[in-house]
């Protein structure tokens, strides 16, 4: 297990280490600056501009600071949002962005194996086909499509819910509801295609060869095994919620990070995007890691072997 | 066979099964019958895909229907008809009256639970008793199949036991509540031979002790030799020869039967020759011949056995073979060398 | 279990042996190819012919529909701003007069192209590293699968936001993005299965034969794998369609005055409160693509592996 962790650690240091550096090189590699965009700019203030932010310097000197700043946690300030650093920015917009996103997993997570273990104990009736539909429409529809229709149908012509911004519970709702729509759908198809392979096992012939009843089958045996296969891919549906988060806020306006990941990106803001780019790679794989160190522990085939 | 219908423990007969698939129905049983005693031991031979283990899944209910869906027969355990029953009546025999060992270990005991709780769930489900009384036994049963240190064993995971020991745990499972079948499928196949012979020895001393009838289904004529009674030879879904374990080894009257007793190595004699194979394959259970299932590969194929399915021919008292060659028009053939020169001791193994 | 034989239409004159040369095998089941053999199945699938259907129609349409229109995908009628369907615009038109059906068109050959593009280079890429990391092993081995090990936590997003940056907008980079994030998996899979062939027996006799390893690679292992990176393509390209439409939707995909679905509904949503159709219109048609092609990859790995099904 030792060995295992260390394991973990070490590939998502790396990781961290190749996201920063790709991310810096890549951007510093890019033609034109920051400032090239804004005309009005003389050319005397850009120089003091660039000397400012230390754009000035060889790229490896600047290179050094930033994986120095790096290390101690700081991102710098953004160069298209004058006196704000990048830290004060995620520290202000992340936490609403992470509640979003937590919440839509703690929606989708439940239900989504609820939907899979239904839909495989049931097999073969109108629930499993209703679920199969389902799961098979979420997956398909993008994100976008299903939120215009959660703001139309339940804010704009049933009035249930506010229709946009982030000031209370009744806010949440509707965004919640959309970014777990696809998880929930996404869950409920591996998880009942999981359960039919679980179903299959040895060990669950021995379970009812020993008299156990279908139910105590399902509980005992199926679930759990079920489950551990699919935690591995929580990390990536991490990755899809942060994705489709983007996506809700924009349409329900609510103040996360997603809009100034975005407009950094195409107004070259370089400190910004930079900040952000290492920002949600860490987060992600600080997600991942502890998505392996949970698998390790919840299957006992790696808690010894690794 | 068929005559007497009164005491035996298990009566299997006409028992037919196929598989729906996409592809379409594959016929993997098409009329079994066999019938088993108290405290003896039936062995069930035939290469992989004959049906010997769909047959034994089908008499504990334990196949998925569908896929799996039974065409015909009637499997009677002392006297009640199963067949009929409810897969919540079957659970009152499933581990109690019937219980049974898988061929592989590492995939029949559940990954992610100890030992000791799978070895509980069936002792508590079945003896009603409290956690520690189950516990107690469990530990004891571990005992009993020959497990050292069984308190340690009852923590621990399957996987960090070796092939041998998770074997010897499926059997103290089996045996946990005193079962009066053991359907045993291929319980030494995924092991080397001299894990082999332990666990079969096992078997033999714990039948001594309990008078357990075994069911025992394996493609291997060794393994056979050592613990059968009474031998049944499956083919493409059929049984095609039955009879003691002396009638069907001393005195086999199937050309397959003859094919696989010269397919069986032979330790005793020098190996002068190569083994025997038989040529070709098993037939295709989507669809099977019209005539005998075993023409196709026979050496001795006759016009008939391309024409028509034979029926069981009574070879001598409670030995029986499906095949035209026992017919008294047939003109009498004998079988390949070495399959009645074997040295005799073999069976007393 | 009698010796009667009754109603037999055996007579004593068919107890002859059969007289048969060394061939016994004259019985086997007429052998059809395996992709006939699929495609047989297939055929009788509804699910797979409606979606085939469904996705040729799509395909044509993206060919020939902007070759036919009146009207180009890029030219602005002031005097036709958002108008609903009619039948001089049977889309309707957007905020800068252009004809929907025409955009609709073009932007299906640009998601259509970037769905292929995003499914086969990644799958191709994949392939080939895969394949080489499971045919020499050592060393080899062990650095590609270390890289795949990291690249693998490092999110799409950060792949794609660093790939737009640096190539800028446009079909090509999405594609090229894609398929940065995307061939690990395939490698991997490829990688396993190679492993698994290369000591099986068909391998071994094609190698006593003299095969090289390449000849090797394409002779005998190959065609074994087609059949599942088949299946993993349908569900690649509907991935690569989806990701086209979330990066166009949130700016970092296809600008306009090109376009793509995921532009189209994206330009839609802005105005959705008052013109839906905008909106709805791509957003139908982009989800019932997608559908389609799962729904057909379902259908194709049923017919491939019949035994799976349930």
């Amino acid at each position: 297990m030792k060995k295992y962790i260390l394991q973990r650690v070490v590939i998502s240091l790396v990781t961290v280490w190749l996201i920063a550096t790709c991310s810096f090189f890549l951007i510093h590699a890019l033609p034109g600056d920051p400032f090239s965009t804004e005309r009005i700019m003389s050319v005397e203030t850009k120089e003091k501009m660039l000397a400012y932010y230390g754009l000035d310097r060889p790229i490896l000197e600047q290179y050094g600071t930033f994986m120095k700043n790096l290390l101690h946690g700081d991102f710098g300030y953004s160069l298209k949002n004058p006196g704000q650093s990048v830290n004060g920015i995620i520290a202000e917009k992340f936490p609403v962005s992470a509640m979003l996103g937590i919440m839509s997993w703690l929606v989708s997570l439940p239900l989504g194996l609820l939907f899979g273990i239904l839909a495989a104990r049931k097999h073969g009736t109108a629930v499993d086909y209703g679920l199969v539909a389902f799961s098979v429409l979420g997956v398909s529809v993008p994100v976008f499509i299903v939120a215009s229709l959660f703001q139309y149908l339940f804010a704009i012509k049933l009035g249930w819910f506010p229709v946009s911004r982030w000031r209370g519970w009744s806010y949440t709702v509707l965004p919640v509801l959309t970014l777990s729509f696809g998880s929930i759908a996404g869950r409920t198809r591996s998880m009942r295609t999981l359960m039919f392979e679980v179903m299959s096992e040895d060990y669950v012939k021995t379970a009812k060869a020993k008299g156990l009843s279908a139910r105590e089958i399902v509980w005992r045996h199926q679930i759990r095994n079920a489950i551990i296969p699919m935690i591995p891919t929580m990390g990536m549906e991490i990755v899809g919620i942060l994705m489709g988060s983007f996506v809700v806020e924009n349409i329900f306006s609510i103040p996360g990070i997603g809009a100034y990941f975005v407009t950094s990106v195409q107004s070259l803001d370089y400190s910004m995007t930079l900040g952000l780019t290492v920002f949600l790679g860490i987060f992600v794989v600080v997600a991942n890691f502890l998505v392996d160190l949970i698998y390790g522990l919840v299957d006992p085939r790696i808690r010894v072997a690794k | 066979m068929m005559s007497d219908k009164k005491g035996h423990l298990l009566e299997v007969e006409n028992l037919a099964v196929s598989f729906d698939t996409y592809a379409g129905e594959v016929q993997a049983v098409r009329g079994v019958g066999f019938h088993l005693d108290e405290g003896e031991t039936l062995a069930i031979v035939g290469e992989s895909g004959s049906g010997k283990s769909v047959s034994m899944k089908m008499v504990m209910q334990l196949l998925d229907m569908p896929p799996a869906r039974l065409k015909s027969g009637s499997v009677r355990y002392k006297g009640e008809e199963m067949t009929t029953k409810s897969d919540k009546e079957m659970e009152k025999y499933r581990g109690r009256e019937f219980s049974m060992i898988f061929q592989d270990s590492m995939t029949g005991l559940n990954p992610t639970m100890r030992i000791g709780r799978q070895l509980c769930e069936g002792i508590i489900k079945h003896q009603k008793v409290s956690r520690a009384q189950a516990e107690k036994t469990a530990i004891e049963m571990l005992t009993q199949v020959g497990l050292p240190n069984p308190a340690a064993i009852y923590k621990r995971y399957p996987h960090t036991l070796s092939g041998g020991q998770r074997q010897r745990v499926m059997i103290a499972m089996a045996i946990s509540c005193n079962p009066s079948i053991l359907f045993a499928d291929e319980p030494t196949t995924a092991l080397d031979v001299t894990m082999q012979a332990q666990i079969l020895k096992l078997m033999r001393d714990l039948q001594k002790k309990t008078g357990t009838a075994i069911i025992l289904v394996t493609h291997d004529l060794g393994v056979v030799a050592s613990m059968a009674d009474r031998i049944s030879v499956m083919y493409a879904g059929q049984i095609i020869e039955a009879g003691t374990a002396q009638q069907v080894f001393y005195n086999p009257s199937h050309p397959y039967t003859w094919g696989l007793l010269g397919a069986m190595p032979n330790m005793i004699q020098e190996v002068k020759e190569e083994l025997y194979s038989i040529p070709g394959t098993p037939p295709d259970l989507f669809a099977p011949p019209r005539g005998c299932a075993f023409a196709a590969r026979c050496e001795y194929c006759l016009e008939a056995c391309l024409k028509e399915e034979p029926g069981y021919y009574k070879c001598s008292d409670g030995h029986v073979s499906k095949c035209w060659l026992m017919d008294e028009r047939a003109s009498e053939v004998k079988p390949p060398e070495g399959v009645y020169t074997r040295p005799r001791k073999e069976a007393s193994v | 279990m009698n010796e009667e034989v009754k109603n037999s239409c055996v007579s004593a004159s068919d107890f002859v042996r059969v007289d048969r040369g060394m061939d016994s095998d004259v019985i086997a089941r007429p052998s059809i190819s395996y992709w006939k053999d699929v495609w047989r199945r297939l055929k009788t699938d509804k699910v797979a012919i409606i979606c085939m259907v469904y996705l040729l129609i799509v395909i044509a349409m993206a060919v020939l529909a902007p070759l036919l229109s009146q009207y180009s995908y890029d030219s602005t009628n002031l005097s036709h701003l958002n108008e609903g369907p009619s039948a001089a615009h049977w889309f309707g038109t957007d905020q800068a007069g252009r004809d929907l059906w025409a955009r609709i068109w073009v932007g299906a050959r640009i998601s259509l192209l970037i769905g292929f593009g995003g499914a086969v280079v990644p799958m191709i890429v994949g392939t080939l590293i895969g394949g080489i990391s499971g045919y020499f092993g050592g060393w080899v081995d062990m650095v590609i699968m270390r890289i795949i090990d990291v690249g693998a936590c490092i999110p799409d997003l950060v792949y794609i936001t660093l790939i737009m940056l640096f190539l800028g907008a446009g079909p090509g980079s999405i594609v090229i993005a894609i398929a940065i994030s995307g061939w690990m998996g395939t490698a991997r899979s490829v990688r396993g299965r190679m492993l698994q062939f290369k000591n099986r027996e068909f391998v071994l006799a094609s190698r006593t034969l003299g095969g090289s390893g390449l000849h090797q690679i394409f002779s005998s292992i190959l065609p074994n794998i087609l059949g599942q990176q088949v299946v993993s393509l349908t569900s690649m390209i509907p991935a690569a369609i989806f990701m086209e439409a979330y990066l166009s939707f949130i700016g970092l995909g296809v600008a306009s005055p090109m376009t793509s679905w995921g532009q189209l509904a994206q330009t839609g949503q802005k105005v959705f409160r008052q013109y839906p159709y905008q909106l709805f219109i791509p957003g139908v048609i982009i989800s019932v693509t997608i559908l389609a092609f799962y729904l057909f990859g379902n259908s194709l790995r049923d017919a491939m592996d019949p035994h799976l099904r349930n």
